[in-house]
């Protein structure tokens, strides 16, 4: 299971937040979901970055949105528990970090 | 009550957990802007729109950072447009707090259109009933239309803004036979990430 940022610009008029939430809500191929603020959704998926993003293309018509793969140990900031509980639920992958 | 992921308890039941006395202290200003509007009032709509986003553009520059070379600079914000902002939140206020709204704003534009062309010649007289008549005629349609066949527009923005602020203060995962959320208490407590790597 990975997990996705996904950030969009909520004041564009071409992007409704709660159409966005409900068909993230009814997509199978998305495990779970938390948008802790307007424009900003954390995403569970079992897809790749690449094909979750090809999916978020037919909602996000000509509007930038920008989707990146998070790692829950590589991830900081302030969140109450629940959120870091359900982040952290999921074995992370191994890490290869760049050398240097 | 569900089992957490660290195992701890956390309650699943948002409404009961808010009630109907929730307070939006998380809601943001541009939930209304996801609203689904009718198209009859693009033009009200368009301008109440460019007047916020205007607005919020104008005031967003002032305070944004410059960056010039290495330096970065801060704006002071200018408070030049206190009286605008006044007046925008006023007009963003009553355009979202019902989807006919906009209607009635239209309707309360023309009328003294048509009150004033009583006083001019017979064609300026027509014209401006025909206006009014027209901006009436689109609010009843509204009004008839979300009275019996969408009545959750007529508060379309609350209903929006609750349900986007019990997203927001909620966890939705994939269960079987649906979907259960977990919610997340308003007050709790913000915290760094207890599992993030070390900094070394």
């Amino acid at each position: 299971m990975n997990n996705f940022l996904l950030t969009y610009d909520p004041l564009l008029p071409t992007v409704r937040g709660e159409q966005l939430l409900q068909y993230i809500k009814d997509s199978r191929s998305i495990a779970g979901f938390h948008s802790p603020y307007l424009g900003t959704v954390v995403l569970k998926s079992d897809l790749t970055v690449h094909l979750l993003a090809e999916q978020f293309r037919g909602i996000f018509i000509g509007a930038p949105f920008l989707l990146s793969q998070i790692y829950p140990v590589m991830t900081g900031g302030s969140q109450p528990h629940e959120v870091w509980a359900w982040l952290n639920s999921v074995p992370s992958p191994s890490l290869t970090l760049p050398a240097g | 009550m569900a089992p957490g992921a660290g195992g701890q308890s956390i309650p699943t039941d948002i409404t009961s957990e808010r009630g109907s006395t929730a307070s939006f202290g998380r809601s943001r200003k541009g939930i209304a802007q996801s609203t689904i509007l009718p198209s009859a009032n693009c033009n009200c709509i368009a301008l109440c729109w460019l007047v916020r986003r205007s607005l919020t553009l104008s005031s967003r520059g002032s305070e944004l950072s410059v960056h010039q070379g290495v330096e970065e600079t801060w704006v002071k914000p200018e408070n030049t447009n206190g009286g605008l902002q006044h007046w925008a939140a006023i007009i963003r206020t009553i355009s979202t707090s019902s989807a006919v709204n906009p209607a009635l704003l239209l309707v309360a534009m023309c009328a003294p259109v048509a009150i004033f062309s009583m006083f001019s010649s017979p064609i300026i007289q027509y014209a401006g009933l025909a206006i009014f008549a027209a901006a009436a005629a689109v609010t009843a349609f509204q009004i008839i239309w979300f009275t019996f066949i969408d009545p959750p527009k007529l508060q379309h923005d609350k209903h929006v803004e609750k349900m986007a602020q019990l997203r927001m203060n909620a966890i939705t995962i994939r269960a079987k036979g649906g979907t259960k959320e977990i919610s997340i208490p308003e007050d709790a407590p913000l915290i760094d990430n207890p599992q993030r790597a070390g900094d070394e």
